[in-house]
This record gives structure tokens, C-alpha cells and sequence, in this order.
């Protein structure tokens, strides 16, 4: 299923230099992922992170989704918090991290 | 020109002076021929006004002294300092405008559009959220075109006007286009007697690629450009679109909550309202008296925790409101059913200008 949707990438760029960037797609049953949410060490603690699920978050409302989600390190969830998300699961250990949640906002 | 005589008032025992109509004369003066550093620069801006009053003074032999210090007699026992139709500062200027003419605290009321705060501690002052209710006379000039509200076609569902970019309208804008396509019609920074510097210009290009800047999309000219013109009546395409997003002059992030010109506009053009705008906008018009439409719209965006959320929550209005009426015919029908409450909001707003507590200067009215 995620392979027959286009997925959309999105970059914060500051004078011509990217600070952070993230990817969203939709899935099955109109509910969209936001994933790889990146911003660079030297750009953190400027409100990047959440502009970029912010605008993220707006691709999902142009695709129709009602839902939003993601499994974000517990290190970037002040982010995802500002951005209106809300945690599914509780924190736990993954592949990638050893913290790390669902999260989702109902659009 | 508008002649600063007609910013005075004597009923009487009681002197009112226009502070906002003198402050803007002296940004229309010198605007073009100082730097905006200057025109912010409260200090000339408060000498101009206190040399204006003392000059009224002098000429109408009200003077008792040399210096505009003191120069407002005893016969009058109450002076009016009208800081309306302006935002939050305006009442501190003319605060400060009071204190630089001595004025006796107890006999000196200010009046204001938004709630100063703390600002006028030892003053009597008084808010009046309705004084745009018919900003600049646009309510009258729109009555006097008789238009047929009733029968109004919608072709572009959604309408959100924003003349001033800033980073925020500029990130919501982009993210409206994206949502709407040509089911609306936008505008964003259209200003042109408000140039902005090259680096502004290159911000705000970035900011809404790929769409252009300024954007403009199924609006007029006649609501862009000089700024004595905005508050003409619009191109009447503008009454064409239902779903109307108000970008108030002050935005989630101020919580200076001003009923502009604007707030006014989306019930005299009979539209649904939403407000970009301070936390609480929406509570304070529905107090007024107006329906908010909440059966349609979800307001709760007047209360969000934060801008981000604030604004994807308008966004999330706008997408389920085309999904929910997804073509012309529907928002036509949804229209007509609505249109007994959209006349009742014109209604309201009609009454509230016609019963004014205070008589309307002359232009700004």
C-alpha cells in the first residue's frame, strides 16, 4: 500500500542551507505517516522540527487523511507535542532508539 | 489632507481630542520622507501631537499658557483623550500624551479599542471594542451599493485576505493554497505603500515557494494598494465565497485582543467567519451578540496551546469543509439554508453601528 502512494519531502532551508527535513505518505485507510524527521545539531531549539510536521501535517489535510501518525524518538517529542500530536503507545525499545512511541493527531 | 481641527471636540465643559487621527497625520507626513525608524520613534510622534493641541488651544483662545504644559484651561473639567481605532499602543501613547500636558488624572478620561492592561493605572478609561464597527464609513459605502445579499452565487468557497506578510501569515497562507487549490481566493502581501526591504522581499518568496509573492488569487485591485483606499467598498467578487478566514491585525501570538475593521467585514459581507487572530477573539465576538456558526465551523482553535496548532486547526476547518461540501452546487445550497443567520449577523452589526455610544469623527467615523 505505501508503495502505490506518493510520498512528499519536505526541507527547512536557511539561506540556502537545509536545517532539517521530514517525509509524510499515506497509508491504508486515509491515515498518513510522518517519518524521518531530521534537523540539524547546529539549527535545534528553533521551533524547526515542529514547522516541519506543522507543514506535514498540512499534506496529510490536502490528501484527505483523518489521521496522522508517527513513532518519533522520545529525544524530539516536545516537537511533536507543539505540532498537536498525542502518544498511542507507551515508550518503548526499538530497532533505532531506545525510546520510542506511537503518536497520532485526528485531523 | 485632513484638517487636525476636525480631531477636536468641545461639548461643553469637556474637550475631546482625537490622539489616533493626530498620530496618523504625523505617519502620513513624514512617511516617504524619514526612515520607518523614525516614525516609530514615540517621542516625535508624542512632541507632534502635544505641539497640535497647544496649537488648537492657542487658536480657539483656550490657552492659559505659553508652553503646551498646562495649556488646557480649568473651564474645561473633563478631557477626552480618544485613543480608539487603533491597536494596543495607541493607549499608551496617549497616556503619555497627558502626562505631557500635565493633565489632571482625575479630569482626563481615555478611550481605547483594546484593553490597555496595566497600562493606564491612574486614568478613568474606557474600552470600546465596537469603535471599527464602521471603520473609515466602509459599513455606510457598502449599504449604499444595495446589493442582493440573498441571491449571491458562490464560485470560490473559501476567502482569506492578508495585506501585511509576516513569517506567519506567509506559512499559512502557503499551507491554505496548498489545501484549497483554486477553491479559494487568497492574497498575501499586496501592500504597496508599505515597501518592504529586499531581504523581507526574499523572505517572503521563500517562504511561500512555489507559489509567487505577493499572492493573488481570485481577488481585486481595488482592496490593495494605497492605504486610503482599503476600506472602500471591494470588487464585489469578494462577497462571492462563504467560508471567510479573518486575518485580524493581531495574530495567535498577541494576546491583545482587537476587534479591527475586519472582524466587522466578514458579517457585513454575510460569511462565516473564522479568525486568525489572539486567543479568545472568537469568544469575545460571540459575546457580542454574533453567531458563530458552530454547528459548521469548530471554534476551538480560540483556545489552542499554541500558533502551530492553532493554525493547523483553521486548516483542518478548511479541509473538512471541502470535503464536506465538495462542490459549488452544495455550498450554494448550504448558503441559502444559512441565510437567515447570515442576514441576522448584518442585522446585529447594522444595529450596533446605527447605535453608537460615541459620535464618529470625521472620515474615520
Amino acid at each position: 500500500m505505501n508503495m502505490q502512494t506518493v510520498p512528499t519531502f519536505f526541507s527547512y532551508v536557511i539561506d540556502g542551507e537545509i536545517a532539517g527535513v521530514n517525509s509524510g505518505h499515506m497509508c491504508k485507510d486515509n491515515h498518513y505517516r510522518s517519518r524521518g524527521l531530521y534537523v540539524f545539531p547546529n539549527f535545534r531549539g528553533k521551533g524547526i522540527g515542529t514547522i516541519l510536521l506543522r507543514a506535514t501535517i498540512a499534506q496529510a489535510m490536502v490528501e484527505g487523511a483523518v489521521l496522522c501518525w508517527s513513532y518519533p524518538r522520545k529525544s524530539s517529542w516536545k516537537s511533536y507535542l507543539t505540532a498537536g500530536f498525542e502518544l498511542a503507545t507507551e515508550w518503548e525499545i526499538s530497532e533505532t532508539s531506545d525510546s520510542n512511541a506511537y503518536c497520532k493527531i485526528h485531523l | 489632507m485632513i484638517d487636525n481641527s476636525s480631531f477636536f471636540r468641545i461639548r461643553g465643559s469637556t474637550l475631546e481630542i482625537f490622539i489616533t487621527g493626530l498620530s496618523h497625520v504625523f505617519t502620513i507626513q513624514l512617511a516617504g520622507a524619514v526612515t520607518y525608524d523614525i516614525l516609530n520613534k514615540n517621542s516625535d510622534r508624542i512632541e507632534y501631537m502635544c505641539n497640535e493641541i497647544y496649537s488648537y488651544c492657542k487658536q480657539n483662545n483656550l490657552t492659559l499658557s505659553d508652553s503646551y504644559r498646562n495649556c488646557i484651561p480649568d473651564q474645561f473639567t473633563q478631557v477626552i483623550i480618544d485613543c480608539r481605532l487603533e491597536n494596543f499602543y495607541m493607549g499608551t501613547l496617549g497616556r503619555k500624551v497627558a502626562e505631557s500636558l500635565n493633565l489632571n488624572p482625575n479630569n482626563t478620561k481615555i478611550l481605547v479599542g483594546v484593553d490597555p492592561k496595566d497600562t493606564l493605572l491612574g486614568y478613568d478609561y474606557e474600552v470600546d471594542l465596537l469603535a471599527d464597527v464602521n471603520s473609515c464609513c466602509f459599513y455606510e459605502n457598502l449599504l449604499q451599493e444595495n446589493i442582493d445579499w440573498e441571491n449571491i452565487e458562490v464560485d470560490r468557497p473559501i476567502i482569506s485576505l492578508a495585506g501585511r506578510p509576516t513569517e506567519n501569515r506567509a506559512r499559512f497562507t502557503k499551507e491554505l493554497i496548498s489545501i484549497c487549490g483554486d477553491r479559494a481566493r487568497i492574497s498575501l502581501g499586496n501592500m504597496s505603500h508599505l515597501p518592504l526591504s529586499d531581504l523581507q522581499e526574499k523572505k517572503y518568496k521563500q517562504l511561500l515557494h512555489p507559489y509567487s509573492f505577493p499572492f493573488s488569487q481570485g481577488t481585486d485591485n481595488k482592496i490593495l494598494g494605497y492605504i486610503l483606499e482599503q476600506h472602500g467598498v471591494p470588487g464585489h467578487q469578494l462577497f462571492n465565497s462563504l467560508l471567510h478566514i479573518v486575518n485580524e491585525s493581531n495574530d495567535f501570538l498577541n494576546d491583545n485582543i482587537q476587534l479591527s475593521e475586519k472582524s466587522f467585514k466578514v458579517f457585513a459581507w454575510h460569511q462565516i467567519p473564522v479568525f486568525m487572530a489572539s486567543p479568545k477573539q472568537v469568544e469575545t465576538i460571540r459575546n457580542i451578540g454574533f453567531d458563530m456558526f458552530d454547528d459548521i465551523v469548530d471554534h476551538s482553535y480560540d483556545s489552542a496551546p499554541n500558533i502551530h496548532l492553532h493554525d493547523l486547526q483553521v486548516l483542518n476547518i478548511v479541509a473538512k469543509f471541502l470535503k464536506a461540501y465538495p462542490t459549488l452546487e452544495s455550498v450554494n445550497q448550504l448558503r441559502k439554508k444559512l441565510y437567515p443567520r447570515l442576514k441576522a449577523n448584518n442585522d446585529l452589526l447594522y444595529s450596533l453601528q446605527t447605535n453608537r455610544k460615541y459620535e464618529p469623527w470625521p472620515y474615520y467615523s
